[in-house]
């Protein structure tokens, strides 16, 4: 299903069928994805690969009664995730986008949440899913295990299922699958709300498919793309994966943070999906290695040349440049950064070395690109121009958008969808200006949302729910402070009212000691990002507003 | 061991000076990803795999060198 308005030479799909069938008609055999085993190996699929596996699953969930259900994708990345990905779209089901760097608690909660009733997995979330197939709150009735495994636990692993779609297409029995409507919803995406419970934001196929069209608009990708956005969220998925397959690409998938250095090294892209937290990785890690060459202060006067001489349109030190980037980088010449803030001493950098860093800005309610650089026009410190088909307009500073790829609501929770969502116009919460020609730019937030380097955000209620639990603390406030020197450039730090009964007799180095014990505790179910680096204590409770909540802004 | 992980977190990082109650975000100021960065070296060195659950609990160098030991690893 192909809309015939398309712009801009680009099809314009309406549902995921229609454009899985249409990348594999038009790439074939071009390789559409490569990822490396922990071992180094290489493997690959071509374009064609990618939609008969996914057209096998497909078959197989048809004839074992799936069709339609809410699927859940509890994984790291991996070429899996994508055919499952693309399999249970194919078949009418919406597919639950699960945040895998979640406690075992809070993954069990989203799929509660979510209602998913299938879920894929790969082995190291089977033991924390289990469980749910026994509970009779949840609607969870089968799972599927991806990647390498036994198999124990689960109802087939991906390689069984696999083979009973081949056999099913072979033989000629399978099912045809359920009809997709456009505005059918496709994606169940996990945002940060300001609550401690996180909200589910709910996309069509419509709405993805037409983010995906109009960012291809803007942005051009070279020929090798390399992400290690995680899946589950809609800017590493839609935007890296999905743009990346619409437009032909070659994808390096990494799975793992803990590869992606070497991963990088062995893809050897030319055009990267990042956060600004990898972004300032590669680029500290590129300073470490001059440092260790002695050539810091050649190439910081090389830099300084070229930048004067730019202002001047004089091509000053291009060619010690060229040699730097195509030592240090390869073939790398764009980079995509998104999620964020990005310091902009280090774009100037790699623009200087001939990588073009395009910065954009997103939100998982807006499927999620807003706005975002082009390729021929990247205006500094903007986030680029809005996308074709959003209205933008700006109320009191605040960014509001409307068009088709604004999201279908918050599932379950109309309340807060009513709050954000006003005759079409989305309010994205975040504050900005507009120059004389459209360009975009941020300057803050509206909503109480901490947001880190590596582009995920967090309500600090939620770190307050699991503190405030706690028999010393009678009232608790997280924030976060930019530092520039500690995990993910933001500091957590939590303030705590101890309680005046549980503490009578204690000395405030008692407090904080036992108070520093519980919350390492805490912290060990967290990830790295998420965990409380500091903790203060204070002798009055904190003032409250009218409907006592904590005054946030006066303390922070 | 400690100078094994000093090596590696240098290679990483460019940081040097550790000492056994060295905790990798409070004093070497590391972000998420060069934890995990450092942590991948260390399954390249000693051919482990180490879950991500267990990289949350590894605050301080002691912390690593323990965990290291529990999964059998030795300094060759």
């Amino acid at each position: 299903m192909i809309n015939a308005e398309s712009s801009g030479g680009l099809p314009l799909y309406l549902t995921i069928p229609a454009f899985l069938t249409g990348i594999a008609e038009a790439y074939g055999n071009r390789t559409a994805l490569t990822w490396f085993t922990r071992k180094k190996e290489k493997l690959s699929c071509t374009y064609r690969e990618l939609a008969d596996r996914s057209a096998r699953l497909c078959s197989t969930l048809c004839v074992r009664g799936l069709a339609g259900k809410r699927v859940a994708l509890v994984g790291e990345n991996s070429a899996d995730w994508l055919v499952a990905f693309f399999a249970a779209l194919s078949c009418g089901c919406a597919v639950v986008c699960t945040d895998t760097e979640q406690s075992d608690d809070t993954i069990r909660d989203m799929l509660r949440a979510a209602d998913a009733q299938v879920v894929f997995l790969s082995s190291p979330f089977v033991s924390i899913c289990t469980s749910l197939l026994h509970e009779p709150d949840t609607k969870v009735e089968t799972l599927f295990l991806m990647g390498g495994g036994d198999g124990t636990d689960v109802s087939a692993t991906m390689p069984d299922l696999l083979e009973q779609g081949y056999d099913l297409i072979c033989t000629g029995t399978a099912p045809t699958p359920p009809a997709i409507q456009p505005d059918q919803t496709a994606e169940f995406v996990f945002t940060s709300g300001t609550t401690s419970r996180s909200k589910i934001v709910m996309l069509s196929h419509r709405a993805i498919l037409q983010n995906v069209h109009d960012a291809s608009v803007y942005v051009c990708l070279y020929e090798k793309v390399f992400t290690s956005l995680p899946f589950y969220h809609a800017y590493g998925l839609n935007c890296a994966v999905l743009c990346s397959l619409y437009q032909g690409a070659h994808l390096y998938i990494n799975g793992n943070l803990k590869n992606t250095s070497r991963d990088l090294q062995l893809a050897q892209p030319d055009t990267i999906f990042a956060v600004p937290l990898l972004v300032e990785a590669i680029h500290n890690q590129f300073w470490v290695n001059v440092e260790r060459t002695g050539k810091t202060m050649q190439l910081r006067r090389g830099m300084k040349l070229a930048s004067v001489g730019r202002r001047f349109h004089i091509p000053l030190g291009r060619h010690l440049l060229e040699d730097v980037r195509r030592k240090a980088f390869g073939r790398m010449r764009l980079i995509i950064c998104g999620g964020a803030h990005l310091n902009q001493d280090i774009l100037k950098e790699f623009d200087l070395m001939g990588i073009a860093l395009l910065q954009g800005y997103g939100i998982t309610e807006c499927s999620p690109l807003i706005s975002v650089n082009c390729n021929a026009e990247n205006r500094l410190g903007s986030v680029g121009c809005p996308l074709e088909s959003f209205e933008l307009s700006l109320v009191d500073g605040e960014i509001w958008v409307r068009g088709p790829a604004v999201m279908q609501g918050y599932y379950k929770d109309s309340k807060q969808t009513e709050e954000v969502l006003q005759d079409g116009w989305f309010k994205t919460g975040d504050l900005g200006y507009q120059d004389k020609d459209g360009f975009l730019y941020l300057t803050g937030r509206k909503k109480n949302l901490i947001v880190f380097k590596n582009g995920k955000k967090l309500s600090p209620e939620k770190l307050e729910a699991l503190l405030a639990p706690l028999p010393l603390v009678k009232e608790v406030m997280v924030y976060g402070t930019a530092n520039g020197s500690s995990t993910d450039d933001v500091k957590l730090t939590a303030c705590i009212f101890p309680d005046p009964k549980q503490t009578e007799g204690m000395s405030s180095y008692d407090i904080l000691s036992r108070l520093h014990y519980e919350v390492d505790q805490i912290n060990a179910r967290l990830p790295v990002y998420q965990q409380i680096q500091m903790i203060t204590i204070r002798e009055n409770e904190f003032d409250k507003t009218a409907t006592k909540k904590i005054k946030r802004y006066d303390l922070q | 061991m400690l100078q094994l992980i000093e090596d590696i977190v240098s290679e990483v990082t460019g940081k040097t000076g550790l000492t056994y109650d060295t905790d990798f975000v409070q004093d070497l100021a590391l972000n998420s990803f060069d934890v995990m960065n450092i942590i991948g070296k260390f399954e390249d060195h000693f051919d482990i795999e180490i879950p991500t659950r267990d990289v949350w609990q590894l605050h301080q160098v002691k912390d690593v060198i323990a965990y290291l030991a529990r999964r059998g690893c030795t300094e060759p």
